[in-house]
C-alpha cells in the first residue's frame, strides 16, 4: 500500500467556538490537518509549529490579536502564509499586511472564499 | 470475547497406603476404647458389662464419625482454598488481558470516573488521544476535558445526570486536549452500578470522530454542489453506470423526458430511447468495456430520444466517462434539437421563400421588358403572315420561294417567342437544388438571354472572356443563371447614367476546384462602408430596392458549393466575382 502523502498542516486560532469549529471541519474535509486553539495563549504554546506553513488568525482573539500574535509567533521563527479572518475585507489593513498577513477571508467563512485564499 | 470460566478439578484418587495413613488415628484411638473396654470388663457385673460394651461401640462410632466427618471439612476447605487461588489467579489474568484490550483499542479513549465525576481509570487510549497521562488525571475532574464555553453552561454534571437518568448518555461534541486543540468527539457514557445497586461511576468511551464528520460534510457540499449544477444546467444530464443503469438524472433531463428522477434512478437507459436503440444500448457499453473502442464517448453526435408518452425527438448527446474509486460511469449531456431542427427549417423555408419572392419580383421588373421583346417576334411573325396570306391570294409560282422564306422566318420568330417563355417559366419556377455538369459559357449565354433584354437599347455592350481551363462546374443550373442575371441587371442599372457602358463577365480558373466567374461593369463602383454590407439581406443601395438581390446572390453561391464578393474594377466601377465547383471532364457524378 502506497504510503499516504503528508497533509498540510494548518493552525487556526479563533476564539468565536462556532466560526472555528466550522473552518476547522472545512479544512480536514479539504484534507489538510487542523490544530485549532481558542486563544493565543494555547496557539503560542503549539508544539509542532515548524510543520505548519499556513496560519488563519481571527483578528480578536480573547487574550489578544492576529496581528500581535503572528509577530510572536514569527518571532519564534515561524515562516509562511497567514489568512486573517475578519468581519470585513477593510480588516486586511496595512498594520495587518505589515505584520504579514497575505490574505483575508470573511466571516462567517464560505468554502469557496476560504479554499481562494488557500490556493493563492 | 468470552473468557472460559474456571472449574473446580476433580481429586485425584488417593492411594490405598495414604488412605490407611489418614485413618490411622481414628483407628488408634477405638483400639484404645475397645481396650480400655476389655480392661474394665472384669471389674463389672454382667449386666453394667452389657452397658459398658454399649457405650464403648457408641464411642468407638461417634469417633469414626466425627473423623470422617473432619476429612471431608478438611477436603472441602483444601479444594475452596485451591479454588479461590485459581478464581484470583484467573481474575488477575482477565484484567491483565483486558487492560490489554482496553489499551490496545487505537482511536478510542476509555476512562472511569467516580459518581462525583473525578477521574478513577485512564486507559492508554485516552492518554493517545487526549494527551495527558494516567499519573496526571486520576482523581482530577473531568470538567478539564470540556471547552470552557461548555463547562460554564455546567455541561459536565448535566451529561453524567442524562447518563445516570436514561441508562447511557451518547453526544457529539467538541472535547479538549491537553495542548488546547480541540476536536468533535463522539461521547458514550454509561453509569456503573454495584451488585446492590449502588452507583460506583460511570465509563466514558470517547472517539475522535472530527476526520469523519469532516469528510462527510466535504462530501455532503460536494453532492449539493453537484446537484445545483445538475438543478441549473440548461442541458439535460444523464449519469449512468456500467450496467446501464441510471444513477442521476438532472432537472433539465426532467423536463426533457417527463420523468422525475425518483421514477428513473435505478432503472436501464434504454427507457429513454426508442425500442431499437434501447435494445443495442447494453451491447454498445458491453463493445466498449471489452475492447476499449469509443464511438461515441468523447465526442457528440445526434441521435433519437424517447419521451415518456412515447414520442421521439432529436438530440444531441455528448458522453463523457469518469472512474472514481474503481466504480465507472458515464455522464451524457443532452441537448434537445427540436427546437433547432424547427428553426433551421423555418429558415430554409424564408430562404426558399425570399428566393421566390425574389424571383417573382425581378420578372414582375422585367414583364414590361419582357413584353416589349415578345412583341417583336409576336409583330414580325403577323406580318409575315399577312405577307405570306397577300401573297398565297395573288397566287403567283413565282412567290413560293419568298413565301417559303417568310414562313422559315416565321416559325423562327415563334420558336424565339417559345423559348422566351420557356426561360421565364424556368425561371420563376421554384425548385430544389439540382446540381447538374455545366459550361460556364452556355450558363452565361442562357442568363444573357433573359438579362441582357433591352440592353443593347440602353447603350450596353457586352463583353465575353472565358478562359478555356475554366472547366465545367457543378451547379444548379437555373440558380446560377439568377445570380447571373441579377448581377448582370444590377450592372446595367448602375450604369444607366454613366457615359461608358461596358458590361464584362469573363471566367477563369480559380483555386484548385474551383472556377471564378466575374461580371464587371463600368458603373460608379461601391463605395467601401457600403460594400461591406452588400451581401446582407435587406440592404440595398437602390431607393426602390429591397436589398434581397445580393443576399440571395451569396445564398444560392454558397449553397452550390463557392463565394462571392466585391472588389472595385481599375479604372472604375465594380467586379462582382463568384467561385463555383470544378469538375474534370467524366467526373460527373
Amino acid at each position: 500500500m502506497p504510503s499516504r502523502a503528508p497533509r498540510e498542516r494548518v493552525l487556526l486560532v479563533d476564539s468565536q467556538d462556532e466560526s472555528r469549529r466550522a473552518v476547522q471541519l472545512l479544512l480536514q474535509g479539504c484534507g489538510m490537518e487542523v490544530r485549532a486553539f481558542a486563544s493565543a495563549a494555547a496557539a503560542m504554546a503549539e508544539a509542532t509549529l515548524d510543520q505548519i506553513r499556513t496560519l488563519l488568525i481571527a483578528r480578536d482573539l480573547v487574550d489578544g490579536d492576529a496581528i500581535h500574535l503572528l509577530r510572536q509567533l514569527a518571532q519564534r521563527g515561524w515562516q509562511g502564509r497567514a489568512i486573517l479572518i475578519g468581519q470585513s475585507h477593510a480588516e486586511l489593513d496595512d498594520a495587518a499586511r505589515a505584520a504579514g498577513f497575505a490574505h483575508v477571508v470573511k466571516k462567517p467563512v464560505g468554502r469557496i472564499e476560504l479554499l481562494g485564499a488557500l490556493a493563492r | 470475547m468470552n473468557f472460559p470460566l474456571p472449574q473446580f478439578e476433580t481429586p485425584a484418587p488417593v492411594a490405598l497406603r495414604d488412605r490407611m495413613r489418614q485413618r490411622a488415628p481414628e483407628a488408634l484411638a477405638t483400639l484404645l476404647l475397645l481396650v480400655s473396654g476389655l480392661a474394665l470388663a472384669p471389674l463389672v457385673s454382667r449386666g453394667e458389662r452389657y452397658v459398658l460394651v454399649g457405650v464403648l461401640l457408641a464411642w468407638a462410632a461417634a469417633i469414626l464419625l466425627l473423623a470422617s466427618y473432619s476429612r471431608a471439612l478438611r477436603r472441602r476447605l483444601r479444594a475452596e482454598e485451591a479454588d479461590a487461588r485459581r478464581r484470583a489467579d484467573r481474575a488477575d489474568e482477565l484484567a491483565a488481558e483486558l487492560n490489554l484490550l482496553i489499551d490496545g483499542a487505537v482511536g478510542y479513549a476509555i476512562y472511569t470516573v467516580d459518581p462525583l465525576g473525578r477521574v478513577s481509570f485512564w486507559n492508554e487510549g485516552a492518554r493517545r488521544l487526549k494527551g495527558w497521562g494516567e499519573e496526571e488525571v486520576l482523581g482530577r475532574d473531568m470538567a478539564l476535558f470540556y471547552p470552557p464555553s461548555a463547562v460554564a453552561a455546567g455541561k459536565p454534571r448535566a451529561d453524567l445526570d442524562a447518563a445516570l437518568r436514561d441508562g447511557k448518555f451518547e453526544d457529539e461534541d467538541w472535547r479538549l486536549r491537553k495542548d488546547g486543540s480541540e476536536f468533535l468527539a463522539q461521547v458514550l457514557i454509561t453509569p456503573l452500578l454495584g451488585p446492590d445497586g449502588r452507583l460506583r461511576g460511570f465509563g466514558k468511551v470517547i472517539r475522535d470522530i472530527t476526520e469523519q464528520r469532516a469528510s462527510e460534510r466535504q462530501a455532503t457540499a460536494a453532492a449539493n454542489h453537484l446537484r445545483s449544477i445538475l438543478a441549473t444546467v440548461l442541458d439535460a444530464m444523464v449519469i449512468i453506470d456500467e450496467r446501464g443503469n441510471i444513477l442521476s438524472f438532472s432537472a433539465a433531463a426532467e423536463r426533457l423526458f417527463g420523468y422525475a428522477e425518483d421514477e428513473v434512478v435505478g432503472a436501464n437507459v434504454s427507457l429513454l430511447m426508442p425500442a431499437g436503440d434501447g435494445a443495442r444500448h447494453d451491447g454498445y457499453i458491453r463493445h466498449y468495456l471489452d475492447t476499449g473502442e469509443r464511438r461515441i464517448i468523447g465526442t457528440g453526435r445526434t441521435v433519437t430520444a424517447r419521451r415518456r408518452d412515447g414520442t421521439t425527438f432529436p438530440i444531441e448527446l455528448s458522453v463523457g466517462e469518469a472512474i472514481t474509486e474503481g466504480e465507472r460511469v458515464f455522464t451524457g449531456f443532452i441537448r434537445d434539437l427540436s427546437d433547432k431542427q424547427r428553426a433551421e427549417q423555418r429558415i430554409e423555408e424564408l430562404r426558399s421563400g425570399l428566393i421566390h419572392a425574389a424571383r417573382v419580383s425581378a420578372m414582375g421588373t422585367m414583364a414590361s421588358t419582357l413584353a416589349h421583346e415578345l412583341n417583336q417576334p409576336i409583330t414580325a411573325v403577323v406580318n409575315y403572315v399577312r405577307g405570306v396570306a397577300n401573297l398565297v391570294e395573288a397566287s403567283d409560282a413565282q412567290d413560293l420561294p419568298m413565301i417559303r422564306e417568310a414562313l422559315d422566318d416565321t416559325a423562327q420568330e415563334a420558336l424565339r417567342a417559345g423559348t422566351i417563355v420557356r426561360r421565364l417559366r424556368e425561371f420563376v419556377a421554384r425548385g430544389e437544388v439540382e446540381k447538374s455538369v455545366e459550361h460556364i459559357p452556355d450558363l452565361v449565354d442562357e442568363a444573357c438571354k433573359l438579362a441582357l433584354i433591352g440592353a443593347r437599347e440602353k447603350g450596353v455592350a457586352a463583353e465575353f472572356r472565358f478562359d478555356p481551363h475554366a472547366g465545367p462546374v457543378l451547379v444548379d443550373r437555373i440558380q446560377i443563371q439568377q445570380v447571373l442575371i441579377n448581377l448582370m441587371r444590377n450592372a446595367i442599372e448602375a450604369m444607366a447614367e454613366m457615359p461608358e457602358r461596358r458590361l464584362a463577365i469573363s471566367s477563369r480558373v480559380e483555386s484548385p476546384g474551383f472556377v471564378r466567374v466575374t461580371v464587371a461593369d463600368t458603373g460608379p463602383g461601391v463605395a467601401p462602408a457600403v460594400a461591406e454590407d452588400l451581401f446582407r439581406a435587406f440592404h440595398s443601395t437602390k431607393a426602390d430596392g429591397m436589398g434581397l438581390g445580393l443576399s440571395i446572390c451569396r445564398t444560392i453561391v454558397e449553397a452550390n458549393g463557392g463565394r462571392i464578393w466585391l472588389e472595385p474594377r481599375e479604372g472604375g466601377g465594380s467586379c462582382f466575382h463568384f467561385t463555383l465547383v470544378h469538375v474534370e471532364e467524366g467526373n460527373s457524378p
